[in-house]
C-alpha cells in the first residue's frame, strides 16, 4: 500500500478518506437525531414501538390497524411456541423491551414469583369494567390491594371433541377408558390441558396435589393412552385426524375444531364431559421489561373494546370476556361454541384449578413432577 | 495462517456452545437459569430415571434401524446407478437429487396421506378386494416412522457411497475378473471395502439425524412414537431446568458415541474398514 485509496475512478490520500468517511459517520448520525426528534413522544404520549411477545393472532393484526395508524405505534410481534417459552426469554438479556405478554391464568402464582408481571390500575385500563364481573374480580388478575396485574383477552373450555356421524357423545372423560374407543382417539400434547382435565375427572385439587394423587392421574392417563392412535402435537393435528377419520374422539380438545371440520363437510362436534369441566383463561399482562408503558396500557385497553374482542370470537374462535359483545356476535355457530349464559354459574361450579408450584414440596408435587409423569405417560 | 479465522469460527459456533452447555450440566438448576453449587445430581438423575433410558432407547432402536435400512437400500441405488451409463444414469441421479429438494415435512404428511386408514395404500387394497377394512397398523406405528424416514434419507446415503464407488479404479476390478474372481468374491474382496469409509460415514449421519428427531415420530409415530429429544425439549423450554436439560443432551452424546463406536468396530472386525 502506497497510502493511496482507489474509490472508483478517483484517487484519494488515506487522510482525504478518512476526513470523507468522518464527514460520512456524522452526516447519517445527524439523519437519525433529527428523525428520532421528528418522531419523539412526550412524556405519557401513545406511540412509537412496541413489542409484543405471545401466541401468534393474540396480537389481533387486522383488528387492531387502524388504532396503530392513528396513534404512530409501530408494533413488534414476535410469537412463542408454547407459554413457557415467555419466562425464558423475558427473565434472559434478549428480553429486554418487550412491552407485552400474555399468560394462561394458572400460571399467575408462578409467574408472580419470578417477577414477570407490573401492577396498573383500573383508571389506566378503564375497559376492565367491560368484562364479566369474574373476569374483574379473579385473584388470577386482581391483587388484593385492588390493582390488576393482568386482563384476560380470552377464555375457552377444554372440550371432547367427536365425530357425531361414528359415535355418540361421550358423556364423561371416563367414557373414554372404555374398549369400544380402542385405536380410536387421540390425545393432544399438552400435558398441562391434560393434567388439569384428568385429575377433574378424578376429582383431585391440581394446586395440592400428592404423589399419590399424581399416581392416580397417571394410571388414568396411561388408560387413555391404551386407546390412544397417536398423541397428536398439536390442536391442528388433532383436527386433521378427526377429518381424515383416524380417530372418532379427542382427550383434550377445542370448540374451534367443529368449525374446522363443518368447512370441510365433516361432522365434528364438542361436548363438555360433566366429569371434567375445565376452563383456560389468557391474559394480557405489562411485564417489568416494558419500556413503552403509556402505549402498552392503551393497548390492554384496546384488547377489551367490541372490535378487538369481536376478532377475538370469529377469527380465534376463542370465547369474549366481555358480555356486550356476545350481542353482537352474528354467526349462531360461533356464538354456540361457548356457554356465554351459564358462564358465571359454571365458573361458581367449576373453579379455575391452579398448576402447583414449579417445584415439589414434602408429600406435595410440583410442575416438575406433572412434566416427568407426563414424560412417563409418553414413554410408557 | 488462512485456518485461523475457520479455527475461531469452528471454536465460537461449535466449541463455545457445547462448552457452555457443559458448564451448565454441572449447575445447580433455577427456574429458567443456573447457579452455583457444583453439583452431579443432574447426571445422576439423567443416567438413573428409568424414563429417559426408555425414550433414549427407542430413540437408538429408531435410529439404528432407519441407518441400517437406509444405508442398505442406499448402497444397492448407488452401485445401480454406478453401473449405468449415458442419459439413463444422469436421469436417475437427477431424480435421486430432486427427492432431496421435496420438504421434510411434506413428506412426512404424504406418508400419512399414503399410509392412513382412507390413504392410498388401504383404498388399494380394498378396491383390489384384498383386504375389507382398512389396516389400522400401517400408520401410527415405529414401522411407520422408519419408513417415511427412510424415504427421507436413503438419497443421501446414496450419493454418499455413488461418490465412493465412483473413485474405485476400474483396473483394479478388472484385474480381479482376469484373476478369475467371480463378481460376488470381485464385490466382497475389492469394491465392499474400498467404500466401507462411505457405508460408515453415511450410517453415522443417518443415526444421528434419525435418532435425534422427534417430529416425524410425533406425527407418524403413534402414541408410543416419544423419543428423548422431546425431554430436552421439555427441560429447556417448558420446565425451565437447564441443568437437566444440558446433562440429558450429554448423556445423548455418550450413548450415541457407544453406539456409532461399536458400529465402527463391526464393520471393522468384517474387513470392511481396511482402506481408505
Amino acid at each position: 500500500m502506497n497510502g493511496m485509496t482507489q474509490i472508483g475512478v478517483r484517487f484519494l490520500t488515506r487522510k482525504q478518506f478518512i476526513e470523507k468517511m468522518g464527514w460520512t459517520i456524522a452526516s447519517l448520525g445527524l439523519a437519525q437525531f433529527v428523525s428520532a426528534c421528528a418522531g419523539a413522544r412526550k412524556e405519557g404520549q401513545i406511540g412509537g414501538r412496541l413489542d409484543f411477545y405471545s401466541w401468534e393472532g393474540y396480537d389481533c393484526l387486522s383488528a387492531t390497524e387502524q388504532w396503530r395508524k392513528e396513534h404512530g405505534v409501530d408494533l413488534k410481534s414476535a410469537y412463542i411456541a408454547s407459554s413457557e417459552d415467555t419466562p425464558a426469554k423475558v427473565l434472559s438479556p434478549a428480553g429486554k423491551g418487550i412491552d407485552l405478554i400474555t399468560y394462561a391464568y394458572a400460571y399467575y402464582q408462578a409467574w408472580s414469583e419470578l417477577g414477570l408481571f407490573t401492577e396498573f390500575t383500573v383508571d389506566e385500563v378503564p375497559n376492565i369494567k367491560r368484562m364479566f364481573k369474574f373476569f374483574q374480580e379473579g385473584e388470577y388478575w386482581r391483587t388484593k390491594k385492588g390493582t390488576y396485574i393482568g386482563v384476560p383477552l380470552t377464555w375457552l373450555n377444554y372440550v371432547c371433541n367427536y365425530r357425531a356421524d361414528l359415535v355418540e357423545a361421550p358423556k364423561n372423560w371416563s367414557d373414554l377408558l372404555d374398549p369400544k374407543f380402542k385405536g380410536k382417539i387421540a390425545i393432544v400434547e399438552d400435558p398441562a390441558a391434560n393434567i388439569l382435565v384428568a385429575s377433574a375427572a378424578l376429582g383431585i385439587q391440581t394446586d395440592t396435589m400428592t404423589r399419590q394423587q399424581l399416581e392416580e392421574v397417571k394410571k388414568f392417563l396411561l388408560g387413555l393412552k391404551a386407546n390412544a392412535k397417536t398423541i397428536a402435537p398439536s390442536y391442528g393435528d388433532l383436527s386433521n385426524l378427526l377429518i381424515s377419520g383416524e380417530v372418532v374422539a379427542t382427550f383434550v380438545g377445542w370448540g374451534a375444531l367443529d368449525t374446522w371440520a363443518a368447512a370441510q363437510g365433516v361432522n365434528v362436534k364438542s361436548v363438555l364431559p360433566q366429569d371434567g369441566i375445565v376452563f383456560m383463561v389468557d391474559a394480557y399482562a405489562i411485564p417489568p421489561t416494558c419500556d413503552n408503558r403509556p402505549t402498552a396500557l392503551a393497548w390492554v385497553n384496546l384488547m377489551l373494546s367490541d372490535e378487538v374482542q369481536l376478532y377475538v370470537v370469529n377469527e380465534l374462535l376463542t370465547a369474549t370476556v366481555c358480555p356486550d359483545v356476545v350481542k353482537l356476535i352474528k354467526d349462531d355457530n360461533i356464538r354456540a361454541m361457548y356457554d356465554y349464559e351459564h358462564l358465571e354459574e359454571l365458573l361458581r361450579q367449576y373453579p379455575l384449578r391452579m398448576f402447583p408450584p414449579p417445584q415439589a414440596k414434602g408429600d406435595r408435587v410440583g410442575f416438575a413432577d406433572w412434566m416427568k409423569m407426563w414424560e412417563e405417560v409418553k414413554a410408557g | 495462517m488462512l485456518s485461523t479465522p475457520l479455527a475461531l469460527l469452528v471454536g465460537l459456533l461449535l466449541l463455545l456452545p457445547v462448552c457452555t452447555f457443559f458448564a451448565y450440566s454441572f449447575l445447580t438448576p433455577r427456574a429458567f437459569h443456573v447457579s452455583l453449587p457444583l453439583t452431579i445430581r443432574n447426571y445422576q438423575i439423567a443416567f438413573t430415571e428409568p424414563v429417559y433410558w426408555q425414550l433414549l432407547i427407542n430413540s437408538v432402536r429408531i435410529g439404528l434401524s432407519t441407518a441400517g435400512i437406509s444405508t442398505i437400500l442406499g448402497y444397492i441405488l448407488a452401485y445401480y446407478i454406478s453401473t449405468q451409463e449415458g442419459h439413463l444414469r444422469t436421469a436417475i441421479l437427477g431424480l435421486v437429487v430432486i427427492s432431496i429438494l421435496g420438504g421434510y415435512l411434506v413428506r412426512i404428511y404424504a406418508w400419512r396421506i399414503i399410509l392412513g386408514a382412507e390413504g392410498v395404500l388401504n383404498s388399494l387394497l380394498m378396491a383390489l378386494r384384498l383386504i375389507d377394512h382398512p389396516l389400522g397398523f400401517l400408520l401410527f406405528s415405529r414401522a411407520a416412522v422408519v419408513v417415511a424416514l427412510v424415504n427421507i434419507f436413503v438419497p443421501f446415503t446414496a450419493l454418499t457411497i455413488f461418490a465412493a464407488l465412483e473413485n474405485i479404479g476400474r483396473d483394479l476390478v478388472e484385474a480381479a475378473r482376469d484373476l478369475g474372481a467371480s463378481p460376488m468374491r470381485t464385490f466382497q474382496t475389492i469394491i465392499l471395502p474400498l467404500t466401507g469409509r462411505a457405508v460408515f460415514t453415511s450410517f453415522l449421519f443417518v443415526f444421528l439425524l434419525a435418532a435425534a428427531d422427534y417430529i416425524t415420530p410425533q406425527l407418524i409415530g403413534g402414541a408410543r412414537g416419544a423419543m428423548i429429544g422431546v425431554v430436552i425439549y421439555d427441560q429447556f423450554i417448558r420446565l425451565g431446568n437447564w441443568s437437566l436439560g444440558a446433562a440429558l443432551s450429554f448423556q445423548i452424546v455418550l450413548v450415541f458415541g457407544i453406539v456409532l463406536f461399536t458400529v465402527w468396530l463391526l464393520l471393522k472386525a468384517l474387513g470392511l474398514l481396511k482402506a481408505g
